[in-house]
């Protein structure tokens, strides 16, 4: 599990005063939950998902990865093999010259024997779908392919947490779709010895609507936490903070203050279609 | 480059000049393009086969079609970044690969790319709006008066942000300053390449907000997304691009009508039209094509029993 106690981040502008980024951020994601954290552009959300595998060091407070704590450096290898990232754009994470040798890369540098590295990388190249460009080069992949498979070099790692910072803005919808199934698929995944646990950043709702639970985060703080259906239900405060609703809940918002609220609209109907 | 500031400190005049309203005058005509991309490597690829288009001028419309679809190489024709292998590109009648110069017609049509923020250069905000209208030779007041204009309508404040480096700020701001910069050229058309990947809800509302006005102002807008949802809201006429070819060119009503068309472009329908169709089940609105929490409302509203 991950652990965030009293965490501050800040920084001086180029104006000499300090700006704090992340303001006291109180948090806990246990071992297999599904966790979605949505805010306005600029509340922290990616400076806050850096800080859970040490990327960043906070300036004050705690954040630790099963009792390893990350402002001790040496416990940031563990850390990171623990708690692996999925970026935006997957340009700025793939590395390698070819896809089979990007996913062999984090488990190389790992020490994994060769003998397993080569069983691991084709079982990923596999899962994912991704065998037959097994010698290409990843620039020559679709969007959605890459996405896929900085996704599959990280799944390859075997991280207990993956903290995906807004994975889907760069796809397309198809892409999106798979993208969230193959998340789905890792989650329900019976031969990992615990289940996966999961932080999905995003600007789009929807996509948070199968998660076990969803924090909203603005100016750098906490502002509400709870499952999709009690966040997504305050309409109002949602609008507020400048964060999207799924529309299934506006619409029943609105039913409820225009009518007799008797006849509304059933949310799971609405999930995202896979 | 000049220096920091660029004798921009008389700047801040409080009170604006509203664009006057434009004939608008343009007519894009594509006519069977074929495109491949030649490589070194790889035998080439026919990224468009046999587009044709009409679009008529002061006309709002949707390039739409799954990731390697050929939007953006259709997009990039339209300015003569890139050059059909056979067919042609005609504004107001005439091939742009014929005679009038291509410089001419990139001032007509504005591309603004993907992510353009990216491509943010001046040391200021106002720095980069300035760089378009400077380099058409306008008078510096013209100049001036342009970007200001811009930035108006992208609701950024030039005294808040006017002098303030592009990399202090957000990037739904970043995305708002680029844009200011190709709307400071005033063109006549502009295409854009899923301008609001990325931003916030707030962000997205802004740059929808301004493609209205444009539309409004008699400008062309070609919007090229993958948001099905996002320009069904937005606009009528929806192009569907698949595997390089026009897959549907029509009504969004007629497209949402025909589940085969729909499977075979890899399209959802966009929720706020299932949403409809839901309601209209349970006999709350009259009809399933709705687009957006706006028209929900509306349909909701003429349905309610007046008294209970």
């Amino acid at each position: 599990m991950i652990n965030v106690s009293d965490l501050y981040l800040g920084y001086s502008t180029s104006g000499g005063q300090r700006r704090r980024v992340l303001d006291g951020i109180n948090f806990a994601i246990e071992d297999g939950e599904r966790v979605g954290l949505m805010g306005p552009n600029g509340s922290g959300k990616t400076t806050f998902a850096r800080c859970l595998n040490g990327l960043l060091s906070p300036s004050s407070g705690a954040v630790e990865v099963d009792d390893l704590s990350t402002t001790n450096d040496a416990h940031l290898p563990e850390i990171r093999r623990r708690v692996g990232m999925v970026f935006q754009n997957p340009e700025n994470q793939i590395v390698s010259t070819t896809v089979e040798r990007e996913i062999a890369f984090g488990l190389e540098n790992l020490g994994v024997p060769r003998a397993e590295m080569h069983k691991v990388v084709a079982d990923t190249l596999h899962k994912f779908d991704l065998a037959r460009y097994r010698t290409h080069p990843p620039h020559r992949l679709s969007g959605g392919e890459m996405q896929r498979l900085a996704l599959a070099s990280v799944v390859a790692m075997s991280p207990q947490t993956i903290i995906f910072d807004e994975p889907s803005s760069y796809l397309d919808g198809a892409g999106r779709r798979q993208l969230l199934s193959l998340i789905d698929d890792l989650h329900r995944d019976q031969s990992r010895p615990k289940a996966l646990t999961t932080l999905f950043i995003t600007q789009y709702p929807d996509e948070v609507l199968t998660c076990d639970r969803v924090v909203i985060l603005d100016q750098g703080k906490i502002v509400i936490t709870g499952s999709p259906e009690e966040v997504f239900s305050q309409v109002a405060r949602m609008e507020s903070l400048g964060v999207d609703i799924p529309l299934e809940f506006a619409v029943n918002d609105y039913l409820k203050t225009t009518s007799d609220g008797r006849l509304l609209l059933n949310p799971s109907e609405f999930l995202p279609i896979s | 480059m000049t220096g920091k500031g660029v004798q921009l400190t008389t700047f801040f005049v409080p009170k604006l000049k509203v664009e006057r309203p434009r004939i608008p005058a343009m007519q894009i005509k594509i006519e069977n393009l074929s495109f491949s991309y030649k490589s070194p490597w790889s035998a080439p690829k026919e990224v468009l086969t046999n587009v044709s288009l009409t679009i008529a001028a002061g006309e709002m419309l949707a390039l739409v079609g799954p990731s390697g679809s050929g939007k953006t190489t259709l997009m990039q024709h339209l300015t003569g970044l890139l050059k059909p292998d056979t067919g042609r590109i005609c504004v107001d009648g005439q091939d742009i690969w014929q005679g009038s110069s291509l410089n001419t017609l990139r001032r007509r049509i504005g591309l603004v790319f993907q992510f353009p923020e990216t491509q943010l250069f001046g040391e200021t905000v106002l720095e980069d709006v300035v760089f378009g209208p400077r380099n058409l030779g306008l008078a510096e007041g013209e100049v001036r008066e342009r970007a200001e204009l811009a930035m108006q309508q992208v609701d950024l404040d030039v005294a808040e942000v006017g002098e303030r480096s592009p990399l202090h700020l957000s990037e739904g701001e970043r995305r708002r300053v680029a844009l200011a910069g190709v709307l400071s050229m005033q063109p006549e058309c502009l295409a854009l390449d899923e301008p609001t990947a990325g931003l916030d809800a707030a962000g997205t509302r802004i740059v929808l907000d301004v493609l209205r006005q444009q539309h409004r102002q008699g400008r062309t807008i070609i919007l090229v997304s993958h948001d099905i949802a996002l320009v069904s809201a937005l606009l009528h006429r929806i192009v569907v691009l698949n595997d390089g070819r026009v897959h549907f060119d029509g009504k969004k009503e007629d497209l949402f009508k025909d589940q085969a068309h729909l499977a075979a472009a890899g399209i959802v329908p966009p929720k706020a039209r299932r949403i409809a169709c839901a309601l209209k089940r349970m006999g709350l609105v009259a009809t399933e094509e709705l687009y957006s929490f706006a028209e929900i409302k509306n349909q909701l509203d003429r349905h309610r029993p007046i008294a209970e």
